[in-house]
């Protein structure tokens, strides 16, 4: 029996998609010889119970009604009347947070702490993915193609905005650590962007600025990586309503889906993105499933954005497993990390030697 | 996806018709329906438990599409259908859910063949004998005198009203079984669940089939309805599915 932590929530502007994730898992869950623990995150304390696989529990979050949690090491301890009591070993996590703390590497760093093995990537894969101008730095040096970029600090809004050319329009802002699509805008001319350089910033303290590329066309591929052994998944071309792919489009109903602009891309262009794909999981050392995000268009297929812990973890995109059974071979991938996740500790004896030649006084 | 959907036809081997999903050789769960409901009551649940399980929704007799025999049966005779249903499918053992009346019958085939129910579910279960009993015997000695002089007497309950022929015979011999005695000798325990707010089967039956039930553990959805697994449905999955999967 597995005993399977399942991450969520946590303080991020993606918070609702997070909670949808989840319970979409807790209904898909497998449960043959796995039990799935949902431990959801609110404010830095942590809550369970069977209630939070309903969505109506969390509008409003009545955190009465849910028992809280601690974790030390791998135990999970129920925390009654300011006592902890023993509850579960965890064998492994699921982490379905989105944004913030939950995929930038803190709580991925937290569970390493605990020696909890988990299903994703690592802390420094997570910290990249969620770094928009780190991960360009990176795979730039990889050879990966990325558009023009440059980053402005919160301190430097003025100035940046006084250097912009002419010919550098259309330009597009977006918060550097963000992620869903949240505060991005396009600029054609400087006006423009001074406000979408001010709505970008509602979502970080650092913000990117690329060159827009007209007429590009977005281009996802999931890479899922178990045991060492790296899955690709077809392309999959995102259906968006305006010029770029916003929230909405991501993550309400999409009803007319049938205006996917499939032959905008050309077959070529998709099997690049599935070989710089690979290159860019193999950079970072993704684990579990990733979305790489590109942009295709006529000066070729450039990369965009990771995302460590993508929408219903990428599941859609792997059409040959059911959600369960994609869900059981994450959990049961994590599971047999377990010796790789203890801890490396080197007796040297340093600690055991005792002072020589100290006299005292 | 290895799945297989069979619809059995239900008069000629004396059985249940069911509608059967999911994977051929996984364990079988048993999806047992109330009064006047069928098989496609459990929908959201079958759907839910067809990835890892075989899930056999069977329309019990009068309901759905297996007609009801010319005689009035009793609880007894749904358990044999349950039975002969599994026999049909070569389940061996199973997983038995029953929602209101289908409790009743799940509660009857875990006492009477413990062999097949590896382990039983309840939700907002009937059987137990319901307080204020004083009350209706008084109500069916009026109902008796006033018989006598207009020939119509007192109206019945819904369920009654709505039955034709032998399925009311049939609902008469049920609703007068009541089975604590049965539920005492349950053995491989149960999972029980049931709405706070149920109305029909009130949650003062909820706790009793716990006491009564050895090893028996029980949730009550506090807001929920008769049909609390409908109204708490993501709940109810998780439920069942930690009860179910952890061996």
């Amino acid at each position: 029996m597995i005993n399977c932590l399942l991450f969520y929530g946590l303080d991020s502007p993606e918070h609702d998609v997070s909670v949808v994730t989840a319970t979409e898992i807790m209904r898909n869950a497998p449960s043959r010889g796995i039990r799935l623990i949902p431990v959801y995150g609110k404010h830095g304390r942590w809550f369970t119970g069977e209630e939070l696989a309903e969505i109506t529990s969390y509008a409003p979050f009545d955190e009465k009604r849910f028992a809280e949690v601690v974790v030390s090491g791998k135990t999970l301890y129920k925390l009654k009347r300011g006592k902890a009591k023993a509850w579960i070993k965890a064998d492994c996590a699921l982490i379905a947070c989105h944004g913030g703390a939950g995929e930038n590497g803190a709580l991925q760093g937290f569970l390493d702490v605990n020696g909890i093995p988990y299903c994703s990537s690592g802390v420094f894969a997570s910290a990249m993915g969620m770094n928009k101008a780190a991960a360009k730095t990176l795979l730039s040096a990889k050879n990966v193609p990325v558009t023009k970029w440059k980053l402005i600090k919160a301190s430097e809004k003025e100035s940046a905005l006084a250097g912009l050319k002419e010919n550098d329009f259309p330009l597009i802002f977006k918060a550097n650590n963000g992620g869903s699509s949240l505060g991005i805008a396009i600029a054609e001319t400087a006006a423009e962007a001074a406000a979408a350089l001010e709505s970008a910033f509602k979502f970080g303290d650092e913000v990117i600025c690329e060159s827009y590329l007209t007429g590009a066309c977005d281009l996802n591929v999931a890479v899922l990586t178990t045991n060492g052994k790296m899955t690709l998944s077809e392309p999959e071309i995102p259906f968006k309503s305006g010029k770029i792919l916003s929230f909405a489009d991501k993550y309400t109903l999409k009803e007319n889906a049938d205006d996917l602009p499939e032959s905008a891309v050309s077959d070529s262009d998709k099997a690049e993105a599935v070989r710089l794909a690979a290159i860019v999981a193999e950079a970072l050392g993704t684990e579990g499933a990733v979305r790489i995000d590109f942009l295709a268009c006529k000066e070729g297929v450039f990369f965009n954005e990771i995302n460590t812990v993508p929408g219903s973890l990428a599941a859609y995109l792997f059409k040959e497993y059911s959600f369960t059974d994609y869900l059981r071979l994450l959990i049961e991938s994590a599971a047999e990390k377990k010796e790789a996740a203890t801890k490396r500790y080197a007796d040297t004896g340093l600690l055991k030697l005792k002072p020589k030649g100290v006299r005292r006084r | 996806m290895n799945y297989d959907v069979l619809i059995l036809p239900g008069i000629l081997f004396n059985m249940f018709r069911c509608v059967v999903t999911g994977k051929k050789d996984a364990p079988a769960v048993i999806l047992l329906h109330g009064w006047g409901a069928s098989a496609a009551a459990f929908g959201p649940i079958a759907k839910a438990l067809e990835n890892e399980y075989r899930v056999i929704a069977a329309d019990m007799y009068g309901f759905g599409e297996t007609p009801h025999p010319d005689r009035a049966l009793t609880v007894d005779d749904y358990a044999d259908g349950v039975m002969e249903t599994a026999k049909a499918l070569n389940v061996e053992t199973a997983v038995v859910l029953g929602h209101s009346f289908g409790g009743r019958v799940a509660v009857k085939t875990a006492v009477k063949y413990p062999a097949l129910v590896r382990k039983l579910i309840l939700v907002d279960a009937a059987g137990l004998k319901p307080r204020g009993v004083v009350f209706k015997r008084l109500r069916s000695k009026i109902h008796k005198i006033l018989k006598k002089y207009n020939d119509r007497g007192l109206k019945g309950s819904l369920d009654y009203e709505a039955a034709s022929g032998y399925l009311k015979a049939t609902l008469v011999n049920v609703v007068n079984e009541y089975q604590e005695a049965e539920a005492a000798k349950i053995k491989c325990g149960a999972l029980i669940l049931w709405g706070g707010r149920d109305r029909d089967t009130k949650a003062y039956m909820a706790y009793r089939y716990r006491r009564l039930i050895r090893g028996s553990e029980l949730h009550v959805f506090k807001d929920a309805g008769h049909f609390s697994y409908l109204d708490r449905t993501a709940e109810t999955i998780v439920l069942i599915k930690a009860y179910i999967g952890g061996e």
